[in-house]
């Protein structure tokens, strides 16, 4: 048995085209060795900021081919009546190059067929490879790719092909290189030409040349590093998984220092020092155990050594130098107040055809100002402040500077000048949840700001015709979806976005260029696809669930997370189970009519009086615990109606002739379907 | 680090560097740019198919970043060392580190890192692929693949490197001021550059004639024009980098409002593209 081994050797990538480009490299290979059936022991993505590499153990040197079914003639046509083979079955063998000894049947639907059955030659592994190989290479998808001498796309230049599988090479080329069994080291410390003879060595030989190939290794050398460090300093470093990943693959040896910063400059905020080590540099702060900054800080580098201290005095300069332009901004971006600095906002653009950030906080001053009377929050003029003031930080030099510390900057300055804690927090958090992953702002002021934001930057898109695709969403519609559903459930505020979205849609006046209505119909669509991912792919409700309660109206996203709970929580299946055909058979022979009054009257059978009078205690009941938005008794209540239901349908025929009899039925059914439908659509639940 | 080398003699061995690979040796461009890759050394030479290898020094105005002489780093004027090699050789990056170590810098004693940096430059209808390339952790040279220029989908892929001049030099010196450089053996930066900092940022931020310059781009725009339709295609491109200055000193004055801005920029790229354009249907592209 032999291994094989594949590296696209490139100038640099980005950091996270190398950590996807590695997977998709194994996994297409691994769909191919699959899809010829070449067996292999184990196969493996590798590969650094230069190279991406697939490691393959123990391949089988050639493919298991599939069974050719080579179908003739009918078996009645093939063979006469004395079982002898007439003109048409000789005709089909001749033609096929085959013998009588070769005939098998096939039965179909279409009766008994004589066919050969082939297996063709086998192709070696290394024939399929050089095939199949460019293909695969240069079909990885990248978010960014270009073009260079030869001709072709990739996310960087291709310099460098090694194809080899045992001692053999696997020969092809794309653009202007062939591949070869040579690979090459480290950029500064590592030979440039080192021949490989078999795939076993490849790892050894590279790391001769300063080389880790294996990305979890390089991992393990980085956090064993920022340990020791630690324990040096007696201190304890901030890790960010993204940061760490950017090392890991933006390195191919990583060195790892430590460094330091002028003490005066822990005067700054917190976050704008987090900021410039972290965001800025990507090295790792150090901090203390109360969580406040050390003066030091541990940086990577793609090196063996720094005998003369040069790499570290290096990024002792360039992080001294952005604080001291740090504190230079904090100086200054205060001493104009934000009272005076808002007019400044109508200077900067927040989207071509939707105005300024002064149009903006505008917009959103009077959104969150609609939202905190419907939520009856009382400090109206702190949301008031706090709407208005918080775009603000972007025409202050820091944000200039540090884009990232958006909204955060905003906070600090206004509480610097004093104002209460719940605006000045409200417009720090403003732009939470960040990702998916992030949490919601904390505050209820906080949760009103970023709803309104999020929904104007929403509503504004879709005004005007915006719109994204699976890989393109460039105005992060997506993020700020799920930003808004996630910080209405953490803050369980029971608004409907359907509301919401009409008076934002009447805050753009006219610069909103799509009819109104099918902005509208198009957000709430986008807002329900938002939350059925968050109740589905993130929180993990079942899909049928979600799409039961989601048929019981979207306005009210908290209420719908009730539901699932109540849902989720229901004991006995069985009477689910019962409750879900009841459903099913009430809504085929209602076939979607509206909620109707029954007439009492018309009434002549007792088991539509029973359930008539179930339905109205029941209704009445759930009333009750709706106001308190107990769903689980409601559910409770609801599964009591399911026995009165199937005895109605066994005794009692709808579909009578006498029409005002039957529509009088049917509206009964209406009423119990409508009473269902204040949970879900139990039709919906595949039991 | 060997002994320490001033601003002028980085610039020879640049030249050096790149003429002993032989690459010509452009002088700078004569009308204010924001950027080497505005110049038309670069600008019309990588539209067409034709080999072609210049490096050149070019000061670069940005008005907006200028800081009356009193920020350490930040200037209304610097210096780039602009490189255009079409197309652009396999070993580039391999080339590129001979030019630092031909600068005196050992590589085995750096940290040297091309960090994922691609570029765009609406006004010239211009994007490209590459890196910014970070010595030690401080950025010294922006390294593009260029894709388009012109809005011109490039048929040959240039690449372009300009090394940050002052960068370069601070690190080589070890100094934390960009006015305490040395420029040439007892003249600092200071004596060649603080004063031209001071007048032209209070120029630019202060002085600037609001109401004349735009009456200067209407008539720099006008001409531009006009030559463009003459084919006159380097006069009107001279002219189209005239707007883009006034455009910058106009904005550094916070003159232009947002919609103005963007208007502006449209009105010089426009010009811009057609330039290219009839550039490429003259000498061909294919």
């Amino acid at each position: 048995m032999v291994d094989f081994l594949l590296e696209i050797g490139t100038e640099d990538m980005p950091y996270n085209h190398v950590r996807e480009g590695i997977i998709q490299l194994s996994t297409l290979i691994k769909r191919l060795l699959d899809e010829r059936r070449i067996q292999y022991k184990e196969i493996k993505g590798i590969g650094t900021v230069r190279r991406l590499s697939v490691y393959v153990e123990d391949i089988a040197l050639e493919e298991i081919p599939k069974e050719e079914i080579i179908i003739g003639p009918p078996l009645q046509v093939a063979l006469d009546k004395e079982g002898r083979p007439t003109q048409a079955l000789s005709g089909f063998l001749r033609a096929k190059n085959a013998s009588l000894n070769d005939v098998e049947y096939l039965d179909t639907e279409k009766g008994t067929y004589v066919c050969l059955k082939r297996r063709p030659p086998a192709k070696s592994t290394k024939e399929i490879l050089e095939e199949q190989l460019p293909e695969i290479i240069l079909s990885l998808y990248f978010p960014k790719t270009m073009r260079w001498e030869g001709g072709v796309r990739f996310t960087r230049p291709i310099r460098n092909l090694l194809c080899i599988i045992g001692e053999e090479n696997v020969n092809f080329s794309i653009g202007n290189v062939s591949s070869s069994r040579f690979t090459f080291g480290h950029r500064i410390w590592g030979k440039e030409r080192i021949p490989i003879h078999s795939p076993e060595e490849y790892m050894e030989k590279l790391k001769e040349s300063y080389v880790i190939v294996e990305p979890e290794e390089r991992k393990k050398v980085i956090l064993r590093e920022i340990e020791r460090i630690e324990k040096e300093k007696g201190g304890k470093a901030l890790i960010d998984g993204e940061v760490i990943d950017y090392w890991v693959y933006t390195v191919e040896f990583p060195l790892l220092f430590i460094g330091s910063f002028k003490t005066e400059h822990l005067n700054l905020p917190y976050e704008v020092i987090g900021y410039v080590i972290e965001k800025n540099q990507k090295f790792f702060p150090l901090t203390k155990e109360d969580g406040s900054y050390l003066p030091y800080f541990i940086g990577v580098a793609d090196s063996v050594d720094d005998l003369k201290g040069y790499i570290v005095k290096g990024a002792e300069r360039v992080i001294n130098a952005r604080l001291i332009d740090a504190e230079f901004f904090w100086k200054k971006d205060r001493e104009i107040p934000f009272e005076v600095r808002w007019q400044d906002l109508s200077k900067v653009i927040y989207q071509e055809k939707l105005g300024t950030y002064l149009d903006k906080s505008n917009r959103i001053t009077e959104l969150s100002i609609f939202l905190a009377n419907e939520l009856g929050y009382p400090e109206i003029d702190s949301i008031r402040m706090a709407s208005q003031y918080c775009k603000v930080d972007l025409v202050t030099e820091m944000v200039k500077e540090f884009p990232a510390l958006q909204g955060v900057m905003g906070g600090i300055y206004l509480r610097e000048e004093g104002y209460p804690e719940n605006v000045w927090k409200a417009v720090y958090e403003h732009y939470k949840p960040l990702s998916i992953e992030d949490s919601p702002p904390s505050t209820i002021e906080g949760a009103i700001l970023s709803i309104s934001d999020k929904i104007d930057h929403i509503v504004g898109a879709f005004g005007i015709g915006i719109e994204f695709s699976g890989s393109s969403d460039p105005f992060a519609l997506r993020k700020a979806g799920l930003g808004i559903c996630k910080t209405i459930l953490h803050h369980k505020i029971p608004i409907s976005i359907n509301k919401i979205v009409e008076i934002s849609i009447q805050t753009f006046n006219n610069l909103i260029t799509i009819n109104p209505s099918e902005v509208k119909e198009k957000v709430l669509q986008f807002m329900d696809e938002r939350l059925e991912y968050i109740f589905h792919d993130w929180m993990g409700f079942p899909h049928d669930h979600v799409k039961a309660v989601f048929a019981s109206g979207t306005e009210n996203i908290y209420n719908l997370y009730l539901k699932l709970k109540a849902l989720e929580k229901i004991k006995d299946k069985g009477l689910l189970k019962s409750l879900v055909y009841a459903h099913k058979r009430i809504k085929n022979i209602i076939a979607g009519q509206p909620f109707v009054i029954p007439n009492e009257i018309l009434f002549n059978q007792r088991e539509e009086k029973e359930l008539w009078e179930i339905y109205k205690e029941l209704e009445r009941d759930a009333e009750n615990f709706l106001k308190e938005k107990n769903f689980e008794a409601i559910l409770e209540l609801l599964l009591q109606v399911e026995p009165f239901v199937n005895r109605f349908f066994d005794k009692v025929l709808v579909m009578v002739d006498d029409m005002d009899l039957r529509k009088n039925r049917i509206s009964l059914l209406t009423s119990v379907n409508s009473l269902l439908q204040m949970v879900a659509d139990f039709s919906q639940i595949v039991v | 680090m060997e002994k320490e080398m001033n601003v002028q003699e980085i610039i020879f061995r640049l030249e050096r560097f790149w003429a002993d690979r032989g690459f010509y040796i452009a002088v700078p461009y004569d009308v204010e740019v924001g950027a080497g890759t505005m110049t038309p050394d670069t600008f019309f030479r990588v539209l067409d198919p034709r080999p072609w290898n210049v490096a050149y020094l070019q000061p670069s105005r940005r008005p907006a970043d200028g800081r009356y002489g009193e920020n350490p780093h930040r200037v209304e004027k610097h210096h780039q060392f602009q490189v255009i090699a079409k197309p652009a050789p396999d070993d580039i990056q391999k080339i590129y580190l001979e030019s630092l170590e031909s600068l005196g810098i050992e590589l085995t004693e750096h940290d040297i890192r091309f960090d994922e940096d691609n570029w765009e430059s609406p006004t010239i209808g211009a994007w490209g692929v590459g890196w910014q390339v970070l010595l030690d952790s401080l950025e010294i040279t922006q390294f593009t693949y260029f894709q388009q220029c012109g809005g011109i989908e490039l048929p040959e892929i240039p690449v372009e490197i300009t090394y940050g001049i002052e960068r370069i030099a601070m690190f080589l010196q070890g100094v934390d001021s960009v006015f305490e450089l040395e420029w040439s053996p007892g003249v600092s930066y200071k004596d060649v550059r603080f004063r031209s900092e001071r007048e032209f940022s209070i120029y630019n931020f202060e002085k600037a004639d609001i109401d004349s310059l735009f009456l200067l781009f209407n008539s720099y725009e006008r001409e531009a024009k006009r030559l463009m339709e003459n084919n006159l295609l380097l006069p009107s491109y001279d002219y189209c980098l005239k707007c883009s200055h006034i455009f910058n000193i106009l904005d550094a004055r916070g003159a232009l409002s947002v919609t103005e801005r963007v208007g502006m920029v449209m009105r010089i790229r426009e010009i811009v593209l057609e330039v290219a354009k009839r550039y490429i249907s003259e000498v061909g592209n294919g």
